[in-house]
């Protein structure tokens, strides 16, 4: 227990001196994402899937932007850099936007 | 092409003036012409009601139809004794003839000819071996039936069906006579009704050696023996078998009936064949659909579709015919079906009350269609026995909900509502944060080369 407890204090100081500001952004806005997903699967075993278009749309919304950002993250890390030599992070920012726009749409026009 | 439609407007004339639906041609078969004088009040009883009676004997050529028009609207074959058909007619001509419409009544004696058995055969209903009778030592008729036993009194009451639109339970005051031939009709057959049948005493046995003791057991006994039995084919034209030839004669007409052991009466003979003439000369017991009605609740005219779960009222004008005009129809058992292969819904019509100024019986309810599209058909299958059978089929679309009918902002789906509409604020607030605070760093440690 205490061999976990100190694993995991290092893993937390690790990653706050390590990760960069940018990233560590971008993993709070997934934990937010992933949230909001958890919520609305647990609203619907509760609930019923009655307006199946609607929760299909709720819950697919939250797995895009959750997909999303961790293309954005992974395409932003510098640590990947050498897998993504000619997108730079202003462009991966832009296809993130675009993406999103596009699933918007999508999910405005599923949700009824 | 024109003289045939003349020829059926002709005909369609000709039915509007006769008493009958069907026309007024009938044809008579007979043995011997010398027989003509026993039916003497049946001839002057088809005579009252506009009949324009043939009278043939077996031994003529007769044609039944000429041109693929029929000759006659009705068919009566008094002749139990004919070998072969009249030159010219075949019991293939007289199927065809109820086929196209003709009606036939076809009585029986003990000498009932092998043609005529398998004629009647031919409509599901088979009489006994040749020189039978029916007799019974119980129910005789204590004038004419005293030696042999062989001329029963039927009791209406109690041995004729209760289906008042064929003969009407109080039409038939005494007893009906009978001297003939039993037959029975197949159970399963729908089309076929037995009108009157014999008591549970009665049996069928060979007339020739009536003297002698009945030592094996009968072909058929009891309730299982049929006097007179009904058929109503699918076209509506309509047959009668009788067992016997004699019932109808002046003698059995004004007979005094006398059942053995019971106070006597005038027979009911008359009244009985009456009425049942009527019936198989569709005077009576003919429905029609006037008119068939249906609409949104809350409209007047018929929609070009409907809409799944739309609240429908459907109405069904039925009348029927008896006594040379048409009054409304009365019944409570008329069913509406909604169907597309299967019944999806299936309910019975409420009647709508008649009024003085009534012409025709009104059937509506208000249904809710099924929660299912596509081309359904709204149906109305009544047939009962004795009345003409009523199948009205009106083909439906029934459309699913258009993509802007389906309800909207469901309190139970807020939540999803929320959801998408924070990850969308979330996502603006999330771009502000990084391109103004996270991506400045971030862009400073990848800057590379």
């Amino acid at each position: 227990m205490n061999e976990f407890k100190s694993a995991s204090n290092a893993l937390l100081s690790t990653y706050i001196k390590d990760t960069p500001r940018s990233l560590k952004l971008i993993d709070s806005y997934m934990v937010y994402v992933l949230l909001t997903g958890i919520i609305q699967f647990v609203y619907v075993c509760i609930a019923g899937t009655f307006p199946n278009n609607a929760f299909l749309a709720g819950f697919i919304s939250t797995v895009a932007a959750f997909v999303l950002a961790a293309n954005l993250r992974m395409q932003t890390n510098p640590k990947n850099a050498s897998q993504f030599p000619t997108t730079s992070p202003e462009r991966a920012f832009a296809d993130f936007i675009a993406c999103n726009v596009v699933v918007h749409f999508a999910v405005a026009n599923f949700l009824g | 092409m024109r003289p045939s439609i003349l020829l059926s407007t002709l005909a369609l004339a000709l039915v509007a003036q006769a008493t009958s639906l069907t026309g007024n041609r009938a044809l008579v078969l007979l043995d011997n012409l010398d027989d003509t004088d026993s039916y003497m009040e049946l001839w002057n009883d088809f005579q009252s009601r506009d009949y324009n009676v043939t009278i043939r004997e077996t031994s003529s050529p007769i044609a039944l139809s000429r041109y693929d028009q029929r000759e006659f609207d009705h068919l009566i074959f008094l002749s139990p004794k004919m070998k072969e058909y009249p030159k010219g007619m075949s019991a293939k001509a007289v199927v065809g003839f109820v086929a196209d419409g003709g009606n036939v009544l076809l009585a029986a004696s003990p000498e009932l000819s092998s043609t005529l058995r398998e004629l009647s055969r031919e409509f599901d209903v088979e009489f006994d071996n040749r020189f039978t009778t029916v007799l019974d030592h119980f129910n005789y008729d204590d004038n004419l039936g005293n030696k042999q036993h062989d001329v029963i009194a039927v009791n209406p009451k109690t041995h004729m069906a209760k289906i008042n639109a064929i003969v009407p339970q109080d039409a038939v005051s005494g007893p009906v006579l009978f001297r003939g031939m039993a037959h029975s009709v197949n159970p399963t057959n729908s089309l076929l009704t037995s009108v009157l049948w014999a008591p549970q005493e009665a049996y069928s046995w060979e007339s020739v050696n009536l003297e002698e003791i009945a030592d094996q057991d009968p072909n058929v006994s009891g309730k299982d023996i049929s006097f007179v039995s009904v058929l109503q084919a699918r076209n509506n034209a309509r047959v009668a078998f009788l067992g016997s030839t004699e019932m109808l004669t002046d003698k059995f007409f004004n007979a005094k009936a006398k059942k053995h052991g019971e106070a006597e009466t005038v027979s009911g003979n008359r009244k009985f064949i009456e009425e049942l003439t009527k019936w198989t000369f569709r005077e009576k017991g003919v429905l029609e659909v006037v008119a068939v009605e249906h609409h949104k609740v809350g409209e007047l005219e018929a929609p070009a579709h409907y809409r799944i779960k739309d609240n429908m009222t459907y109405t069904i004008h039925l009348a029927e015919y008896h006594d040379g005009e048409w009054h409304p129809f009365s019944a409570d058992d008329v069913q509406l079906e909604l169907i597309m292969l299967d019944p999806y819904v299936r309910k019975t019509l409420d009647q709508i009350a008649l009024t003085e100024e009534s012409t025709v019986g009104s059937f509506s309810t208000t249904v809710q269609l099924p929660d299912q599209y596509g081309v359904f058909k709204f149906m109305v299958n009544y047939k009962r026995p004795g009345l003409g059978y009523v199948e009205s089929v009106t083909t439906v679309g029934i459309h699913p909900f258009r993509h802007d009918q389906y309800p909207r902002f469901i309190s139970q789906a807020k939540p999803y509502y929320t959801s998408a509409a924070s990850m969308g604020v979330g996502l603006l607030i999330f771009s502000f944060v990084y391109l103004w605070g996270g991506l400045d760093s971030s862009a400073k440690t990848t800057k590379k080369a």
